[in-house]
């Protein structure tokens, strides 16, 4: 599991010196954010900007060699984030003594972070916890969570058709379903019904502000006119004093889940199903650039010699094999061309061809004689994937069609290299 | 599967798919109905100036049958569409 995991997770395009500078960036950031006493989820989304850049280009990388099985790493991760954000709601809730206000009291655009608790009048009692709205529900609640669950279950949805042997996906894929009806009946009622026909006990509150910190304190109820929304809709179909429980149980019955606990197990019945729906497809997974060089192996042959494939980057004008040398190692290309060159008496190089991406090298040397024929060069910034002798040599032992195709190239080449020896 | 075989299944699927989404035009048009008859009729739960109660919640039914019907619908497609394809 850990390799299989490893393969997504490390960087592969991206150097170092990069997620250095962008880390340095994010904490500058996140430092400026704590200093000018900014909201937690604004902190938290200068923390995350100047990571994307560097996601995007990890991002294509692996799509470009896992194809779909990197969008299927983001759907996951994407969930597995949505999780934390209800995981942090909850904990807000039960283990700070967190208010559920969202989003929460404000002085302009700054919200209160902290909220003492009311009692059943609404007034002031001696708890005091932060709002229990996770991070991006700080902003737009309804929209956040309608956005992101509908993204979460169109992604499943597209998945299916991707990886439709996987059960674990139809097992996400339902509860995902379950979990969008809840949202589209919430965005409805939140977006469409606006008219304040109903009234709702309002809960008032005082701002007092210490410093960077704004705290919310409790100024008693308020009958005032409100939406269906505000008025109770808000706990949705499944929610305490919801629908189903209201019309099966009437309005007194108090049984059902309040919303944020509600919502975390419907996130808990999608999360789950996905991440092992993910690490089970991920060990299927095979390099994209593989299946170009070597289309004539068995998806197995392509799974097993996956994780074996190593990156390597060479800049432009870098020797990657020397002519004469003993061969080691069978090249695919990835990115970039490389040019081969055959060396003359006297030192002069001779071009015989140049290779991109898709193609190989280094085969000749592993299948006959042990030594490099030719030296192949960086005609720009190249990045290969390269296999070790044993296990070059032991997929086309065990692919017949393979050695048969890798063959006829080396002979190919070989009358090519005997072609510019001879000067024909 | 013979030749011929897979239009004759598409047209279904399409005709399913279709009728189905027809299905959620009219709850949802229902769903949306129900506020507004909700004031016509004075019913003392929503206009009599009270906090929401059973009424209102049953006025929204057939919009929580719409919204599932829509997801049901959206799933349905798309499975039927791609349960042939092979996995990648």
């Amino acid at each position: 599991m850990g390799a299989t995991l490893e393969r997504f997770v490390s960087l592969r395009r991206v150097p170092m010196k990069a997620v250095l500078a962008t880390a340095l960036v994010s904490w500058a950031l996140q430092a400026y954010a704590f200093a000018t006493g900014q909201p937690f989820y604004l902190i938290v989304i200068l923390a995350v900007i100047p990571w994307i850049p560097l996601a995007l280009f990890e991002g294509l990388w692996k799509y470009q060699h896992y194809s779909w099985m990197a969008v299927f790493a983001v759907v996951t991760a994407l969930q597995v984030l949505h999780m934390g954000e209800h995981f942090l709601q909850v904990t807000q809730l039960s283990v700070l003594n967190g208010t559920l206000a969202c989003p929460p009291p404000s002085e302009g655009a700054t919200f209160a972070t902290r909220i003492v608790m009311p009692d059943a009048a609404g007034q002031p009692t001696d708890v005091v916890g932060p709002a229990a709205c996770g991070v991006l529900g700080f902003l737009d609640f309804e929209l956040v969570h309608l956005v992101w669950d509908t993204a979460v279950w169109l992604g499943a949805l597209w998945l299916l058709t991707k990886f439709p042997r996987n059960a674990w996906l139809w097992v996400a894929m339902i509860f995902a379903s379950i979990h969008e009806v809840e949202h589209l009946f919430l965005g409805y009622i939140y977006y469409v019904e606006t008219a304040a026909i109903y009234t709702y006990p309002k809960q008032m509150w005082d701002l007092v502000r210490d410093g960077n910190i704004l705290t919310a304190v409790p100024a008693g109820i308020e009958v005032v006119p409100a939406t269906f929304y505000e008025a109770g809709g808000k706990t949705g179909i499944l929610g305490r004093g919801g629908l189903v429980e209201v019309l099966l149980f009437g309005e007194g019955s108090q049984s059902f889940l309040l919303r944020p606990y509600l919502h975390f197990g419907y996130n808990s019945l999608v999360v789950i199903p996905t991440v092992i729906a993910f690490l089970v497809q991920a060990r299927k997974v095979r390099d994209e650039y593989l299946a170009k060089a070597l289309p004539t192996l068995t998806e197995e042959q392509m799974i097993q010699a996956t994780p074996l494939l190593e990156r390597e980057a060479f800049d432009a004008g870098e020797v990657i094999i020397r002519q004469g040398d003993i061969a080691d190692k069978f090249y695919i290309i990835t990115r970039g061309d490389v040019e081969v060159l055959r060396e003359q008496p006297g030192g002069r190089e001779l071009v015989i061809t140049r290779l991109g991406p898709g193609q190989y090298f280094g085969e000749i040397g592993l299948l006959h004689g042990g030594k490099r024929t030719a030296t192949v060069r960086a005609a720009g910034d190249v990045e290969v994937m390269s296999l070790d002798r044993n296990t070059f040599a032991s997929l086309m032992d065990s692919s017949e069609l393979s050695k048969a195709e890798v063959e006829r190239l080396v002979r190919q080449r070989v009358r090519q290299l005997h072609a510019m020896k001879t000067g024909g | 599967m013979q030749d011929g075989e897979y239009p004759v299944v598409e047209r279904r699927i399409g005709r399913i798919y279709l009728s189905a989404v027809i299905a959620v035009a009219l709850v949802l048009l229902l769903a949306a109905g129900g506020p507004a008859l909700a004031q016509e009729t004075q019913t003392p739960q929503t206009l009599g100036g009270g906090e929401i109660g059973y009424l209102d919640w049953l006025y929204h039914l057939p919009l929580a049958l719409g919204c599932a019907l829509l997801v049901v619908a959206v799933d349905a497609f798309v499975i039927l569409r791609y349960i042939r394809g092979k996995e990648a």
